[in-house]
């Protein structure tokens, strides 16, 4: 509602640039902020439903098990900016850990048993997204494959490699090592909580300082004028791809430590959770648009509803209808509520 | 031709029309009359007027004065648009069209045979086949449309509308897309249609095409009737003449001689060709200092010659020389570290970034300068865009303000900024203030005349006579290849050169 108002305020007084740049920048605000009031009442509802709710204890288990989401959401925005999708990230969540399982657990329960050390299989892991997201990158931007339908068989494919290698059985007994990430605490706090907070400073600096990240809203915004201006449109978009399977690869990582074993349906689903965060967060899908504190705010907001909804007794059967129809809500509000007037 | 004498009924008779939008008058009192069977070329520049009377003949705009009749009945009412198009059919550049759809889909979309409530495919298929034999189309009904080739589809919309019961067709420059070949094929079919009564009228830039096919012609220049004639009466040398503004002559004609044009060039072309086979074997030089533009008409394959340049397509064969260098072409990045600044021919399309800020669209191009390691400093950012922006005089000056926001020539301004931002050797500029406005043409120019001043040399790609005139060494480009090489013309010799006519 601050924007049907404001331009016509604004006109008589267009004039004055300063004016019109600190209403440019209170829009940019509202819209990425627009997740905050249903935060809020999120957070209110939660408290009236349960005491347990604002302990210590209760927001630190919200942040921990929204971690993964977390990561996932970073990659994917990454790619949204471009005015692309990957929606096989889910699948590379449960393929990367589950093949480094696979080869350091002994063969009695179900691994290759190779023995090797679990320092490589970590690395493996990440090598394996990064390996995704080359091919994925090279589907879309070389043979030009249309990559929602490229990702969605990917998003199959993987996933059945990953039942196929672990025979639907749950690989337990990981090395300590690789369990570390997902179960350690850094001064009293889920190592998990400080890295994927590290990660979200990092992906803003990145967007918002290196000419890579850049290029992606230039992408996004109009590839043809960015290919014009001399940007390496192909290759961008490549690492793009690259860079969020990496970190799919990364958040599977710390899922099986906090599971402390690898499950052949490791981030199932996801997909669909992390593409509502980054929406509700005003990421655009048609790319260009968005930001990556929108985006951890859509988090947030997913993650604190899933835990309200279980901790005041939702029926499971009913706890998606619910949740779905908060992010329907959450879409309603982040359209009215903030509807850009620099659109 | 206004009054009223005996004789045949005209097909189309326009009666003193005029229309005036705000303070444009499009139309004074302009009357012709178009008998039957009659192809009638309407000519005039950009703003004379033709589109207006376009729109009238096709019932979309009504005449402030005067009226129009069809076969001597006065035209249906505005409020009536079945009845106008069961009068007449208008074929645009681009037929109008489903890509996606068959041809028997396309010649009965909105009116699909059916039976009882299910289309009958059989029906329409039969149905099909009748008119598109009948009007001599060579097509399968159950080919998709997107299959088949541009000037068929024209026709295809000619007998869609000519089975409907029209019997007079506007062909609002229906050649632009089409090469030799086609437009022969759509000239015989429009002649032979000619044969059965059906009345034409033609508007094209091209006059050879107007020369060859009408057989009566009228000129509009500034809203005006500047004259309208029939048969032999139709001569070249007065569509040139007519086609030549009867405007104050303000140039803005670069003074090169000044600077010395000595040394070796800061651009040449031996011999280049394009991958993609839009144009051939094209050499020319450029000095620093100097400016060279090029004309020709829509498939002359003069952008792509300035698109090669850029790096935004390839070369086969021939050499491209910044200051004596060779360029590997199909990279934008070699071709902006080489020294070439580019201002493309669609800001919309391949200019500037809509929802990005006035410095990040102004710095696109030289990031790599900015942040030599992917990391850069907003601020550092701001201050070079500021100084860019003080440079090309950008209305508001404000750094941060999204692109989009800008009025059509700011936002040129900031694709020529960019260009600029490199400090470039050599600028090729694609049609620079095609839809600008007059103020931000006077300053797009005198940037341009700036950089030539500084040694910057200049290739100005261009569809507008007035804007190649700026320069005093003018290649004319047809068909892929440099038709002519006019020093000091004068817009006859670029038109006449343009369309081939010695």
């Amino acid at each position: 509602m601050t924007n049907t108002t404001a331009p016509a305020s604004a006109k008589p007084r267009s004039a004055s640039a300063p004016k019109n740049r600190a209403f440019g920048a209170v829009v940019q605000n509202v819209r990425e902020l627009s997740v905050l009031p249903g935060l809020a009442i999120v957070i209110v509802v939660g408290a009236l439903v349960s005491p347990a709710f604002l302990s210590a204890a209760n927001l630190t288990l919200i942040l921990r098990q929204s971690a993964e989401l977390g990561i996932v959401v970073i990659g994917l925005t990454l790619i949204l900016l471009t005015g692309k999708l990957d929606i096989s990230l889910e699948s590379t969540v449960g393929l990367a850990p589950m093949v480094a399982a696979w080869l350091v657990i002994p063969a009695a329960v179900g691994g290759l048993g190779t023995d090797i050390d679990p320092l490589l299989a970590i690395l493996i892991t990440l090598v394996i997204g990064a390996g995704i997201g080359l091919f994925n990158g090279f589907m879309v931007v070389k043979v030009k494959l249309d990559p929602f339908i490229v990702t969605l068989a990917m998003l199959i494919l993987l996933r059945g490699i990953t039942l196929g290698i672990s025979q639907g059985k749950t690989l337990a007994g990981l090395p300590e090592a690789f369990r570390y990430i997902g179960s350690a605490r850094w001064a009293g706090v889920p190592a998990a909580i400080w890295v994927t907070a590290i990660l979200f400073v990092i992906a803003g600096l990145v967007l918002r300082y290196t000419s890579w990240g850049r290029a992606l809203y230039a992408i996004g915004g109009n590839a043809d004028a960015a290919k014009a201006a001399g940007i390496r449109v192909d290759f961008v978009l490549i690492t793009a791809f690259v860079a969020a399977s990496t970190l799919a690869a990364f958040a599977g990582l710390m899922l099986a430590g906090r599971l402390a074993s690898v499950t052949s349906g490791m981030g199932e689903n996801m997909i669909f959770s992390a593409l509502a965060a980054a929406v509700i967060g005003g990421v655009q899908l048609t790319g260009g648009q968005g930001r990556i504190i929108g985006a951890l705010m859509g988090v947030l907001l997913l993650g604190t509803l899933t835990n309200v909804l279980t901790l005041a007794g939702v029926p499971t059967f009913w706890i998606n209808a619910v949740y779905g129809a908060v992010i329907l809500i959450a879409l309603l509000v982040g359209r009215f509520g903030a509807k850009p007037g620099l659109r | 031709m206004t009054t009223t004498s005996p004789g045949p009924v005209p097909a189309i008779r326009i009666d003193g029309v005029s229309k005036t939008y705000g303070a444009t008058k499009a139309l004074q009192d302009v009357s012709v009359s178009i008998l039957p069977g009659q192809v009638h070329g309407l000519i005039g520049r950009n703003g004379a007027g033709k589109s207006t009377l376009l729109r009238m003949i096709t019932g979309l705009e009504q005449p402030d004065t005067g009226s129009l009749s069809f076969f001597g009945e006065p035209a249906p009412s505005a409020s009536d648009p079945k009845a106008w198009q069961h009068q007449v059919a208008c074929v645009y550049q681009r037929p109008s069209v489903f890509a996606n759809l068959t041809v028997a889909e396309n010649l009965f979309a909105g009116r699909l045979p059916t039976a009882g409530v299910k289309v009958s495919w059989r029906l329409m298929q039969s149905e099909a086949e009748r008119i598109l034999s009948a009007w001599n189309i060579q097509l399968n009904p159950r080919t998709l449309l997107s299959d088949a080739p541009i000037e068929e589809r024209q026709m295809l919309t000619i007998a869609k509308a000519l089975e409907a019961g029209s019997r007079i067709v506007l062909l609002d420059e229906p050649t632009v897309q089409l090469e030799g070949a086609a437009i022969r094929r759509l000239f015989d079919k429009v002649q032979e249609l000619q044969q059965s009564g059906v009345t034409f009228v033609f508007v094209s830039h091209f006059l050879r095409e107007v020369t060859a096919i009408c057989d009566s012609a009228s000129v509009l220049r500034d809203g005006r009737l500047l004259w309208s004639r029939t048969g032999a009466d139709i001569r070249s040398d007065d569509l040139v003449e007519a086609l030549l503004a009867g405007q104050e002559q303000q140039r803005h004609r670069a003074d090169t001689k000044s600077t010395s044009l000595t040394g070796p060039p800061a651009l040449s072309l031996k011999g280049v060709s394009d991958k993609g086979g839009a144009f051939t074997d094209i050499s020319f030089d450029v000095a620093p200092g100097e400016l060279v533009a090029i004309g020709g008409s829509g498939g002359s394959g003069k952008y792509s010659v300035g698109e090669v340049i850029a790096g935004l397509r390839r070369s086969s064969g021939g050499d491209i020389l910044v200051d004596g260098e060779r360029l590997a072409t199909g990279n934008v990045k070699t071709s902006q570290r080489a020294g070439i600044g580019f201002v493309p021919a669609d800001r919309h399309r391949d200019g500037y970034v809509p929802q990005l800020s006035v410095a990040e669209n102004m710095t696109m191009g030289i990031m790599d300068q900015i942040a030599p390691a992917g990391v850069f400093s907003p601020r550092r950012r701001t201050s070079i865009s500021e100084k860019l922006i003080q440079d090309v005089a950008l209305v508001p000056p404000n750094p941060s303000l999204a692109v989009s926001g800008l009025s059509g020539g700011n936002q040129q301004k900031v694709v020529l900024a960019r260009a600029l931002a490199r400090k470039p050797r050599v600028l090729v500029l694609i049609s620079p203030t095609a839809g600008v406005d007059i103020a931000a043409k006077d300053a797009i120019y005198a940037l341009m005349l700036r950089a030539l001043a500084e040694g910057v040399a200049v290739v100005l790609i261009s569809d507008d006579v007035e804007e190649l005139l700026v320069s005093s060494r003018v290649l004319i480009m047809r068909e892929g290849r440099i038709a002519a090489a006019l020093s000091e013309p004068i817009e006859e010799d670029i038109v006449r050169a343009i369309e081939g006519l010695e």
